[in-house]
């Protein structure tokens, strides 16, 4: 098959990826707009340039095409992260825990200074969990990696002795998770209320007094 | 007139008790199917009034929306002076740090078990996120509890219990993101965490945080 004549052709496996990938961006800008609840599948064909059939012939349901959206927003968010960690060369070396949760907590919110409808639409998935009807898998699925990780960060920060030992890692990583994802809400919600880089550096300083020991360096 | 009003409710009671009966549906209605599934139509029906009624009342669902996270905010502000009222000694010998602390802890004590006003409260918060979102009622809501926070905050660095270099109006968001995030991430996913723990840690963050520097 390989050495087939489809050499400049499009493979099956790359059309069908190209698609996927049109239907995904389209969903993430119609669920950024309007919530699910406001974004059909067929809308989303519509915005894709395909076939208004062609999300249900792809994901078959909307929760299928959902979860594939949250899972890859997620991966994007944690992607951002990490480069936002490699590009501060203040702090490469040598970085403690704390000061890596602080960079956390300012990367992730100036994120949504400006987010793209992905990063968007992953707090409109989150923010319609909340009902109690609501099925809440994918976006739990997502929630406790986070949660994972930013206890595994309290507990380093506990043996490289820059967070308090007496704050819980899961505890600590629930109220900074928590901060994280609901400033950024209530930043999106009503951009007008308040100044967002105020904000940001609001919740990094103060996240480096509640969790240090003393003087930590905070900046970018 | 003044006769008969011992026995026959005026009209403005009769109007404030179908209003409570419709708010308490739409919380109830909201809290279970989000804003986009709760109809005006459904939550007449709920509340065992006309269909047309919640029209009637609030002209718009927008317009309801704004009233119930009105009512909802004032009650958890009402439970939060209770709170502080109840505490050994005078109220006014409560700092504005102590005040914010026993707040925060009140409003999170709220959601290990949620009435449907303060998951609606959520719900209603989450109908937000969207770009597109109609929601002002929530917002203008918002902004109203936000002034409470911050003024709270520079209540407190008057009285020196709040350190002076914290701008009241970030950290009034900042607290209301992490209370409400917080609150968020219990209702979909109670099990991950001991919420005591959860409690006792906002208390030694907020302390850390906002206390002066000894």
């Amino acid at each position: 098959m390989a050495q087939h004549p489809t050499a400049g052709r499009r493979t099956q496996a790359e059309r069908r990826s190209e698609s996927e990938d049109a239907l995904l961006a389209a969903a993430a800008e119609l669920i950024a707009e309007r919530g699910i609840v406001g974004a059909s599948l067929a809308s989303i064909g519509e915005r894709a340039g395909t076939s208004r059939g062609l999300p249900t012939h792809h994901f078959g349901s909307k929760d299928a095409l959902v979860e594939r959206l949250a899972g890859r927003a997620q991966d994007g968010i944690r992607e951002a992260l990490e480069n936002g960690h490699a590009a501060s060369a203040a702090l490469r070396e040598g970085r403690t825990a704390l000061e890596s949760v602080c960079l956390m907590v300012d990367v992730y919110l100036g994120l949504f200074e400006d987010p793209t409808p992905e990063q968007r639409a992953l707090l409109v998935l989150w923010g319609s969990t909340f009902a109690s009807s609501a099925s809440v898998e994918v976006m739990r699925e997502a929630g406790r990696r986070s949660y994972e990780g930013i206890a595994e960060l309290v507990a380093t920060g506990h043996r490289d002795g820059s967070i308090r030992a007496d704050l819980d890692p899961g505890a600590t990583a629930v109220v900074i998770l928590g901060m994280m994802r609901g400033a950024a809400a209530l930043l999106i919600a009503d951009r007008d209320a308040t100044d967002m880089r105020r904000v940001r550096d609001s919740c990094r300083a103060m996240t480096a007094r509640a969790l240090g020991q003393g003087p930590v360096r905070v900046g970018p | 007139m003044a006769a008969g009003a011992h026995h026959r409710r005026t009209q403005a009671e009769r109007r404030s008790g179908s209003e409570d009966a419709l708010l308490a549906a739409a919380a109830e209605l909201i809290a279970e199917r989000g804003i986009d599934r709760s109809t005006l139509a459904s939550i007449g029906e709920r509340a065992g009034t006309s269909r047309g009624l919640p029209t009637h009342y609030f002209g718009t669902k927008d317009a309801l929306v704004e009233q119930l996270a009105e009512r909802v905010q004032d009650e958890i502000w009402e439970r939060m002076l209770d709170v502080v009222s109840e505490r050994p000694g005078a109220p006014d010998e409560v700092s504005a740090l102590e005040f914010i602390r026993l707040s925060v802890d009140t409003y999170l004590g709220l959601f290990e078990r949620p009435t449907a006003d303060v998951r609606a409260l959520i719900v209603m918060w989450g109908a937000t996120f969207p770009a597109e979102a109609a929601i002002d009622g929530m917002r203008k809501a918002d902004r109203r509890n936000y002034e409470g926070w911050a003024e709270l905050v520079a209540a407190g660095q008057d009285d020196g219990s709040i350190r002076g270099d914290v701008e009241p109006g970030p950290v009034a968001v900042l607290l209301t993101g992490m209370i409400r995030g917080i609150a968020a991430l219990l209702l979909t996913d109670s099990d991950v965490t001991d919420m005591r723990r959860v409690r006792e840690t906002c208390h030694a963050w907020i302390t850390a945080a906002l206390a002066p520097a000894t």
